[in-house]
């Protein structure tokens, strides 16, 4: 479980860019300098949230220049002129042009891009040789094809509990397609302890590492769904060896 | 005679055609501008209208202006929310009891967000260890209680709360189902999780949420396995960055 809590700051360190870390808190990072564009069509829409459902209580007319503070998800939110503010919508905000004149360079998420991003975390829950498996990983994209992963999971069973943390370098086939085959192989540590009702209460630790292939589909936007199946070779302390077959589904969203 | 005398004016004629078209320098002629010729340089008209050639010459003015490189400023994201809540957790068979913890939450889209979420909090007795001063099920440790979960979360009905005439606040209700793990009497527990929630933003930036979530794993310590219902309401708030 600290394993898991350790990987999910991680994964925060890891996948918030410089410019959040500066100004994470939104109050104190307002004297940044922030984009401002001309709108060029006959008027954009400005929602008192970011989302269709909530009301639009502002249009703002072509030729005026927004300041767009802050974006979330696919709603960013700007500030006219006469100091309102409102959520305008991607797709409007990309018919807006820079100051230079050139359309509005909005870093969109999309398939084309899908290669490009290097972070991504994931989180996936499967089954580790009959018990449940929570997975949670964090990636770096080493080129297009080939990435670093760290995962920690922890596979809770009937007899006993496992954390497992592995460091796996994966083989991403087709980064630009839509449906992407992958392959991995890894190595880690996996840390048993019994359930308290069982007689033999012995923890231990062992190396393993794993060999696996999976599939990765782009679904939208950072959304990407996931499954995989891993082969898992447990090197213990006794005589043999164990082995113990792994599968988990679940989504990875990139950064 | 008059035949000699033609003839001793033709051959000197013929001997001129004949030097004239071998080239020799006594009697060139004029030949046409060649391409070869006018790519040399620009034919430039004077103002007498004889046609002179002019070589390309450096420009008068050559400004040394260093472009400079326009950095257009880069849009902040905020799709992470991380807050803390503090509220109560009906464990199922040990007694109701104050629970507090911290979630982050990040947003994929304007409708779907994935959620980790980490409680804890310390269960009471059982009914028969009420009964029975005697009997001790659990030890002091063992009734630690905490969980963490990850979740997908939906949110179904965004909308708006007016306190006022001059107050609007943006909400939102969505629900979440997601899985975890529960650590109680010594032991980890694979636990199922779904809820929902309300959620009110303050202003851009920071939410009040309450949240209703059920718990459910299995558990023998008391017996046969069976599954149980762990509930917790709780209030909290959380900010965007």
């Amino acid at each position: 479980m600290r394993r898991l809590c350790a990987l999910c700051l991680l994964l925060l360190a890891v996948t918030a860019d410089a410019g959040t870390l500066t100004s994470w808190i939104p109050f104190v990072g307002g004297s940044k300098a922030h984009r401002e564009l001309i709108i060029a069509e006959p008027y954009i829409e400005m929602h008192s949230g970011p989302g269709v459902g909530y009301p639009v209580f502002f249009v703002v007319g072509r030729g005026d220049k927004v300041t767009v503070l802050t974006q979330r998800t696919d709603w960013y939110l700007v500030r006219e002129h006469q100091g309102r503010e409102g959520w305008v919508t991607e797709q409007q905000l990309m018919k807006t042009l820079e100051l230079s004149g050139k359309p509005a360079d909005l870093d969109v998420p999309s398939l084309e891009n899908l290669a490009k991003h290097r972070f991504e975390g994931a989180v996936m829950f499967g089954d580790f040789g009959g018990a449940s498996l929570i997975s949670l990983s964090a990636s770096y994209g080493l080129s297009d094809h080939l990435s670093v992963e760290l995962r920690g999971a922890e596979a809770l069973g009937n007899i006993f509990d496992s954390d497992i943390v592995t460091l796996s370098l994966t083989h991403t086939m087709l980064p630009n397609r839509r449906y992407s085959p992958y392959i991995l192989i890894g190595t880690g540590q996996i840390h048993s302890s019994p359930h308290t009702t069982q007689a033999q209460k012995v923890n231990s630790t062992n190396q393993l590492s794993f060999v696996g292939a999976g599939m990765r589909v782009y679904l939208t936007r950072r959304f990407i769904a996931r499954a995989e199946y891993d082969a898992n070779y447990i090197y213990t302390k006794r005589n043999q060896n164990e082995d113990a077959r792994e599968w988990k589904a679940g989504f990875a969203f990139f950064f | 005679m008059e035949s000699r005398l033609r003839l001793f004016l033709l051959v000197p004629l013929l001997a001129l055609i004949l030097l004239g078209n071998s080239g020799c320098s006594l009697f060139r002629h004029h030949k046409p501008a060649s391409d070869a010729d006018i790519s040399k340089g620009p034919v430039v008209v004077d103002s007498t209208g004889a046609a002179t050639t002019a070589t390309v010459t450096e420009p008068v003015l050559d400004p040394k202006v260093e472009r400079r490189t326009i950095k257009t400023p880069k849009i902040r994201r905020s799709n992470f929310e991380i807050g803390a809540f503090g509220g109560v957790l009906g464990i199922e068979d040990f007694g109701s009891n104050s629970v507090i913890g911290a979630r982050v939450d990040y947003h994929v889209s304007e409708s779907f967000f994935l959620e980790g979420s980490y409680g804890r909090s310390k269960s009471g007795k059982t009914s028969a260890e009420s009964l029975f001063g005697n009997l001790q099920i659990l030890s002091s440790a063992g009734r630690n209680y905490s969980y963490y979960a990850l979740s997908a979360g939906w949110d179904a009905l965004p909308g708006e709360i007016f306190i006022g005439e001059n107050h609007a606040y943006n909400t939102a209700l969505y629900f979440l189902i997601g899985a975890g793990g529960t650590r109680f009497a010594g032991d980890n527990r694979f636990t199922v999780n779904g809820g929902f929630g309300y959620r009110v933003l303050v202003n851009n930036w920071v939410t009040v949420r309450l949240d209703v979530r059920d718990y459910l794993y299995d558990f023998d310590l008391l017996g046969p396995k069976k599954v149980v219902n762990n509930l917790e309401g709780s209030l909290g708030f959380s900010v965007f960055f």
